[in-house]
């Protein structure tokens, strides 16, 4: 492992990323879930 | 099942397993030295390409048999996100090649083979543009999709495997065992769980995607 020499720093630096990346796309994901919500309520409206 | 939460959670999961085990696990000696670890990273693009390419033939074909508009969104949504991993394979490769081969793009039959490939994706996307009438428009692209993904097959697949003087392992005479079937057992055990988990990040975008062009849809009709 010596000849890595101290990868994870460069490890740790695209683990905080790919994190980063999820969270965001998770946060995009419950706005578009709220967004849906939204819309499925307003056509029962109509409907009523 | 795609509404669920889990296989995101398996997705991140399985890409920090990939960007971190990556780095350490036993490679086996060759030329290419270190770089042999962009297996897990730069073949990733071309899973979750041809993934995505899949997953619009396969709509594509659904549409033509019951003209359902709904089946035609996530075609057209699957071509997008695949054009971005299409992109990032070729950006990544070209990275990967100047070390290798020593210029960003060499006479492969595989480079060539994936630029024709992106590009009749991109006509794809010019054709949808082109056509006013939303069911023509469906119509059309979906027949178009059909030979679209064929010819990927034809020229991503099997042409650079028949050329027989390609750089790219596995192809004709050069037989690097690098193909995922002779892949050292060690970073196999990388390699697989990385591809997985690009595929489902694919698919998690394509949700996100498909479902936003469906409230726009709704929004058109309110």
């Amino acid at each position: 492992m010596e000849t890595y020499g101290k990868i994870f720093v460069v490890v740790a630096v695209l683990a905080v990323i790919l994190i980063g990346i999820f969270v965001y796309l998770f946060f995009i994901d419950r706005k578009i879930g709220k967004l849906e919500k939204e819309i499925s309520e307003k056509e029962s409206h109509k409907h009523q | 099942m795609l509404k669920q939460y889990w296989w995101k959670i398996l997705s991140l999961l399985l890409l920090l397993y990939a960007v971190t085990y990556g780095f350490y696990v036993a490679i086996p000696e060759s030329m290419i030295l270190q770089t042999m670890r962009n297996l897990f990273y730069h073949v990733g693009m071309w899973f979750g390409m041809f993934t995505m390419l899949t997953v619009s033939f396969i709509y594509s074909l659904r549409y033509l048999k019951g003209f359902r508009e709904e089946n035609d969104r996530v075609a057209i949504e699957a071509v997008n996100v695949g054009l971005l991993f299409g992109f990032l394979g070729i950006f990544t490769g070209m990275i990967w090649a100047n070390f290798t081969w020593g210029a960003p793009w060499v006479k492969d039959p595989k480079l060539n083979g994936a630029a024709v490939g992106l590009v009749i994706y991109l006509a794809y996307i010019i054709l949808r543009s082109s056509v006013e009438d939303r069911h023509k428009r469906a119509k059309v692209s979906a027949v178009y999709n059909i030979f679209a993904f064929v010819l990927w097959i034809i020229f991503v697949l099997i042409l650079p495997r028949l050329a027989g003087d390609s750089l790219h392992p596995a192809t004709g005479n050069n037989s690097t065992p690098v193909l995922p079937m002779h892949l050292d057992p060690s970073m196999r055990t990388v390699f697989y769980p990385a591809m997985i988990g690009w595929i489902l990040l694919g698919t998690w975008i394509l949700q996100i995607r498909v479902r936003l062009s469906k409230i726009r849809h709704l929004l058109e009709e309110l």
